[in-house]
């Protein structure tokens, strides 16, 4: 590789990465199974009063449902929110020496990304205990490539953002609570009710949507649902980096 | 905003506004507003006015000036940190500017896993990080304390290694430019003082252009012959080192 920027810029953001992933480990006596424990033990609990609380036993797969629709919310509102505060967490070190910035938000993006490796470790088991599909864990990994780059660009305005508007975290804590209810992530959607017609705005769902399908059935989904979250993910990114190389010059003036 | 390149450093007319808060006499409704959202009345404040210099290729410049004067946002311009609101920057393309020597230690990871992460910091690819690995750990003489976590190591060994990891990354950047901001006083015992300086003047012999912020007058006498004392976000004077640190040391006085 060459000394472009793209390639500079990628290298500082796998060292930040890792060096964020070791610190997060750092001291802890469960260590990495933190990652694994916290959306297992939503999804047990779900999975523990779904009979009771909805009809949702016509389906299946529903734990597969489930667990997918948990961990996508997860990489979503969790990367999200650390976006926020995270220019101005790296405030001295813009100030002291000039770097780029990209690789900030890329790094922080791929500590989800290393997060989310060991969740696929979870939705393994639930594949074969529910006997999916095997290729349908290869076709959600490549699909989970798109949804991180939907993700990276909302990331490169939400890091923009926040450094304007230190409001925006509150209002993404209620935001996101919202999206957990709205979103089909325990329930699922019935056509033509009200509910389904505002998730037809939720970009969120569309993602959901596909990668459901790319993993419990093991199938290429729709080609509407495969254009639309292209799209989704290519919007996302053009936008977001454009915000963001509008606004960079001036972040070390800011924090 | 691209910057032009040049082999010299030429400033044309640099200006640089900051809008700081500040305390006003406010109407009650108003004072309850900023307290409500939180947002203070801002004024705008010219840190860097109107400032013209070129600085020679492989020349090296010391800057004074008292606290808030200027000195650091000036560099900081220079180095394509900030962005001049008005006025002209011409630089060549490798500069360095290092403002202390912390540059991101993390306290919780190990001194091995700090080098390569102050390298890619710096810009230093993870092979050529390797080639001078050993030399910072040979250089700061804590070679038993490699896989030690820095939160263990005393203040000493901090600022050991913090020069070690600077000096050795800078020297194999091959900068332009050096843009030096209080980054004298290596810290450590005598044997390391000594051999501090040493290094540190290598570097600054090699023929790089140099920049120098330093409260240490004896410093900059020692390194440098031309010197600009910078007041209010102008240059006072820009001349010979011992009519400048004469005028500053009046200006003191007063």
């Amino acid at each position: 590789m060459k000394d472009t920027y793209i390639s500079k810029t990628l290298s500082l953001s796998f060292s930040l990465a890792k060096t964020n992933f070791k610190l997060r480990n750092e001291g802890s006596y469960l260590g990495l199974f933190w990652y694994i424990l916290n959306p297992l033990a939503l999804f047990l609990i779900i999975l523990f009063i779904k009979n009771e609380a909805f009809r949702n036993s016509d389906i299946q797969t529903y734990p597969a449902y489930l667990l997918i629709g948990l961990l996508v919310f997860n990489f979503f509102t969790q990367t999200l929110s650390a976006m926020i505060t995270l220019i101005s967490s790296y405030g001295g070190l813009l100030k002291s020496i000039k770097v780029n910035s990209e690789a900030i938000i890329i790094a922080r993006v791929l500590q989800s990304v290393f997060s989310h490796i060991f969740e696929i470790i979870l939705l393994v088991v639930v594949s074969l205990y529910l006997g999916l599909p095997f290729e349908g864990i290869i076709f959600y990994i490549i699909g989970f490539i798109l949804f991180i780059f939907f993700v990276l660009g909302l990331s490169f305005i939400f890091a923009t953002l926040g450094l304007f508007v230190t409001d925006l975290s509150n209002v993404w804590t209620a935001v996101s609570q919202a999206l957990f209810f709205i979103s089909p992530i325990f329930f699922v959607l019935i056509p033509g009710t009200p509910l389904s017609l505002l998730n037809s705005y939720n970009p969120l769902y569309y993602f959901l949507d596909f990668l459901r399908i790319l993993f419990i059935e093991g199938v290429l989904p729709d080609f509407n649902i495969v254009i639309g979250v292209v799209l989704l993910a290519l919007i996302s990114f053009t936008l977001g980096l454009s915000v963001f190389n509008r606004y960079k010059s001036r972040f070390a003036e800011l924090v | 905003m691209e910057k032009k390149e040049s082999k010299k450093i030429i400033l044309d007319k640099v200006s640089k506004i900051f809008e700081v808060g500040y305390r006003d006499e406010q109407s009650t409704l108003s004072r309850f507003i900023s307290l409500i959202s939180g947002r203070q009345p801002k004024k705008q404040r010219r840190v860097v006015s109107d400032i013209s210099l070129e600085v020679e290729e492989g020349e090296m410049v010391g800057i004074i000036g008292k606290n808030g004067s200027g000195k650091s946002t000036l560099l900081r311009m220079i180095a394509g940190i900030y962005i001049p609101d008005k006025g002209t920057i011409l630089t060549p393309k490798n500069i360095l500017y290092i403002n202390g020597f912390n540059h991101g230690i993390k306290l919780r990871l190990t001194m091995r896993e700090n080098i390569y992460l102050v390298g890619s910091i710096v810009g230093v690819q993870g092979l050529m990080i390797k080639e001078v690995f050993e030399e910072i750990v040979e250089f700061s003489g804590l070679r038993e304390f490699v896989d030690t976590k820095i939160y263990q190591f005393s203040s000493g060994m901090i600022s050991r290694l913090n020069f070690s990891i600077f000096i050795f990354f800078s020297t194999l950047k091959k900068s332009d430019v050096l843009l030096l901001d209080e980054v004298f006083g290596a810290g450590g015992d005598i044997d390391f003082k000594q051999k501090a300086e040493t290094k540190m003047n290598d570097l600054l012999k090699s023929g790089v252009t140099v920049m120098l912020v330093s409260h240490n007058l004896t410093d900059i006498q020692n390194h440098c012959k031309r010197v600009i004392l910078i007041e209010n976000g102008i240059v006072k004077v820009d001349g010979d080192v011992e009519q400048v640190l004469r005028i500053y040391k009046e200006d003191a006085k007063k």
